[in-house]
């Protein structure tokens, strides 16, 4: 392989021929956007990673049916996602909290962004809490539109729907947010 | 300040998009080592794996190919050091691998429990054992150093079909740390090849020839692995994948056998042996 790093689609092709290189370089490129996607699910980084793991081999055995030209990211995402829906589904768990923000950024002692510095620390764990207590669906659609800044066409993929579809079930996933959160007002 | 519930839509997005960066995402090893050894094990339509062993046992994918429902394969991984990353995942799959048989049997008739200790395990329908006869091509197999059994799974994913008995943890039978119960004992047709196991197991497990009623069979010990199924069009069986303690595989004519447990190897040999 020359200088220039391969395209995913020019990776995929070489996977599609049995180079098992060129889908390392895959894996390496998209494992982690795709444990965060499985995290957002589960809530836990041991089944994540094997929702990850899981994923990434299936969409291998898959790469037959794969529409050439077609975006590998978000064809990935929705096999990684539906393994750790399933994984999900098989532990019969509670998600509860396993949101958690980073420790140092909910107390103040790492450097928080600008958004998140603008809310409080109890207001940063209630929107936590409520992302973790919705459908694993609904987590999905908003870590796609706000975490992982999917464009629309990706979160179309990824989510096995049609692009029209996207901002209803994206909208429906916010309403169920905000119905989650504590009524009470602050100062 | 008004409550985050009624923020307005732009600062609300904003607080979404902020509070995901202070998120504590999962940071995992490097998998592309581990797929690609998956992978690289995967079936490949073209190639035919080398016969494991002796005469007894046919290659998985030659000509058997046509009528074995579903063809093992690949063991892919997981470590010690993995499975210190994801000790959650113990309890969260099924796994197994093949050889194959056909045997005889006198079978008790028990009636499944409705506590479901298997439910979680992926072992397909929870059924009652003549049912489960009934649906199977084959004559199910039971040890008689077991006695009675608790549960009994079926699972169509094999053109025969695919049995699972399960046994309560109990005195003399400890609890499983992967399965929660005493033993499973899987039964179905397909085919192991060695020679993949082998690559695919990692360094903190081990596994050795062994031999049942004189028959080949493989004792698969150490860290727990992960077994991956794959059917005859080389896509894993999606429920066949799941961590796996110390296993016992071995073959009785077409049938292949696997025990899980807790057990030491040569108390496990003494159960299959006892198979029959």
């Amino acid at each position: 392989m020359g200088g220039r790093p391969l395209e995913d689609s020019e990776l995929v092709e070489l996977a599609r021929q049995g180079d098992v290189s060129a889908y390392e370089e895959l894996v390496r490129r998209y494992q982690d956007l795709a444990a965060r996607t499985a995290y957002v699910i589960t809530g836990g980084a041991a089944d994540a990673q094997d929702a990850v793991q899981e994923g990434f081999v299936k969409a291998y055995l898959s790469l037959g049916r794969f529409r050439a030209g077609a975006p590998f990211r978000p064809w990935l995402l929705r096999i990684v996602a539906n393994e750790a829906i399933n994984r999900r589904r098989a532990a019969r768990r509670h998600m509860n909290l396993a949101l958690r923000a980073a420790e140092g950024r909910l107390t103040g002692d790492a450097v928080p962004s600008p958004e998140g510095a603008a809310l409080a620390q109890e207001e940063q764990a209630e929107l936590l809490s409520a992302m973790a207590g919705l459908r694993p669906e609904d987590r999905l659609v908003i870590a796609y539109r706000y975490w992982f800044d999917l464009s629309e066409a990706e979160m179309a993929d990824a989510l096995g729907c049609a692009q029209g579809t996207v901002k209803s079930r994206l909208s429906r996933a916010i309403g169920r947010l905000r119905a989650a959160l504590p009524e009470r007002g602050l100062n | 300040m008004t409550s985050l519930r009624h923020l307005p839509e732009a600062e609300f997005e904003l607080a979404l998009a902020g509070i995901g960066r202070s998120i504590e995402f999962p940071e995992l090893p490097d998998l592309s080592g581990l797929v690609g050894r998956a992978v690289a094990h995967a079936p490949d339509r073209a190639r035919v794996p080398r016969r494991w062993l002796g005469p007894v046992i046919r290659p998985v994918w030659q000509p058997a190919w046509q009528r074995v429902a579903v063809a093992l394969v690949a063991m892919v991984v997981v470590l010690s050091g993995a499975l210190a990353i994801s000790p959650g995942a113990r309890h969260a799959v099924a796994g197994w691998l093949g050889l194959r048989g056909v045997k005889i049997v006198q079978v008790p008739s028990p009636t499944p429990l409705p506590t479901g200790l298997g439910t979680n395990l992926m072992l397909g329908s929870p059924v009652p054992f003549a049912q489960a006869q009934a649906d199977v091509g084959f004559q199910i197999l039971v040890p008689a150093a077991l006695g009675p059994l608790d549960e009994v799974y079926f699972s169509g994913r094999f053109v025969d079909g695919k049995v699972t008995l399960l046994y309560r943890a109990r005195a003399g039978l400890p609890e499983a740390e992967t399965t929660g119960v005493g033993l499973l004992l899987t039964e179905f047709r397909a085919g192991i090849d060695q020679e993949h196991l082998e690559k695919m197991l990692g360094p903190g497990t081990t596994i050795e020839s062994v031999t049942v009623n004189g028959e080949q069979g493989f004792w698969i010990a150490g860290a727990p692995h992960i077994e991956l199924l794959f059917d005859m069009n080389g896509e894993i069986v999606p429920d066949s994948l799941r961590l796996a303690g110390n296993v016992l595989l071995w073959e009785r004519g077409d049938l292949t056998l696997r025990i899980e447990s807790a057990l030491s190897k040569e108390q496990a040999i003494a159960i299959a042996e006892s198979v029959g």
